[in-house]
């Protein structure tokens, strides 16, 4: 399942962005929408924010939305090394996201599935630190991949 | 001001949030607590007033039967030559609402939303 959605072209391993605002609007870059798109969609995940963080802890995030702007869903692996202040349920920085985005119109098989899978991504990923050390997209791909398949 | 497409999408994007909000599968993997879906509830119902005001009431009721009825994009893109919701053609020369400027599918009504060029 992850195989699929998380590609090497929605990655990037380091990070600038040091606030909210910042990140989201990194995340979503790497999605190459027109600009008035893309300002639609930020809209859209800054309401999400508004209403509780996706930062659920151990410095990971989850933003996500359903938007008319994507015609597929979309998944965006982004790392930082310095961390974000994203208002975490934890209140520690975030260091690992992922954003999630599909359209309205995709059945709750997609969406909800996924958000699903990288929920529990998330929990294992908690558990450890190793993912810092690795530095390129390819090798942080497999690593995702391998720890998803692991029992829990 | 926003143009009113723009608007009336991000109405939709709120109608879509807060669906999700009320799901038991989304609610097993982020809890929310009630005050977050009111919350939500309150900036769309704020939402719907502005758009009344600048499209007239028609056209935020339009918009409620049309997301009853199909609850999923019904502000949709008009890049393609086909209507995504119903699969009509479109025609080539549509004329937008004169009341309101918005330009609907002529087959299934649905408000299409003009993506900028390029895009
Ligand atoms: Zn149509």
């Amino acid at each position: 399942m992850l195989e699929n959605l998380i590609q090497e072209d929605r990655m990037r391993m380091d990070m600038k962005a040091r606030t909210k605002d910042e990140a989201l609007e990194e995340l979503v870059d790497v999605l190459n929408l027109p600009e008035d798109k893309k300002e639609i969609l930020l809209v859209t995940l800054r309401k999400r924010e508004a209403i509780g963080s996706t930062g659920v802890g151990q410095g990971i995030a989850i933003p996500h939305s359903r938007s008319l702007v994507v015609d597929r869903l979309e998944v965006v692996v982004g790392r930082s090394r310095e961390g974000v202040d994203f208002d975490a349920i934890d209140g520690k920085p975030v260091h690992l996201f992922f954003l999630i985005v599909a359209p309205p119109h995709d059945g709750s098989t997609g969406y909800l599935l996924t958000l699903g899978h990288i929920a529990n991504l998330a929990r294992k990923l908690a558990r450890r630190k190793d993912w810092m050390d690795i530095s390129e997209a390819a090798a942080f791909r497999e690593y995702l991949i391998q720890l998803a398949k692991e029992e829990a | 001001m926003k143009k009113p497409e723009v608007m009336l999408l991000e109405l939709q994007e709120l109608e879509v949030i807060i669906r999700d909000a009320r799901s038991q599968d989304y609610q097993k993997i982020f809890p929310l607590p009630d005050s977050a879906l009111k919350q939500l509830q309150e900036r769309r119902d704020a939402l719907c007033k502005e758009l009344e005001r600048v499209l007239g009431v028609d056209t935020v009721d339009e918009f409620r039967r049309l997301w009853k009825r199909y609850g999923k994009g019904i502000v949709i893109p008009a890049g393609g030559e086909i209507c995504t919701n119903c699969f009509n053609v479109l025609p080539t020369a549509l004329e937008p609402d004169p009341r309101t400027g918005l330009y609907r599918c002529p087959s299934c009504s649905v408000f299409l939303y003009m993506a900028e060029e390029g895009a």
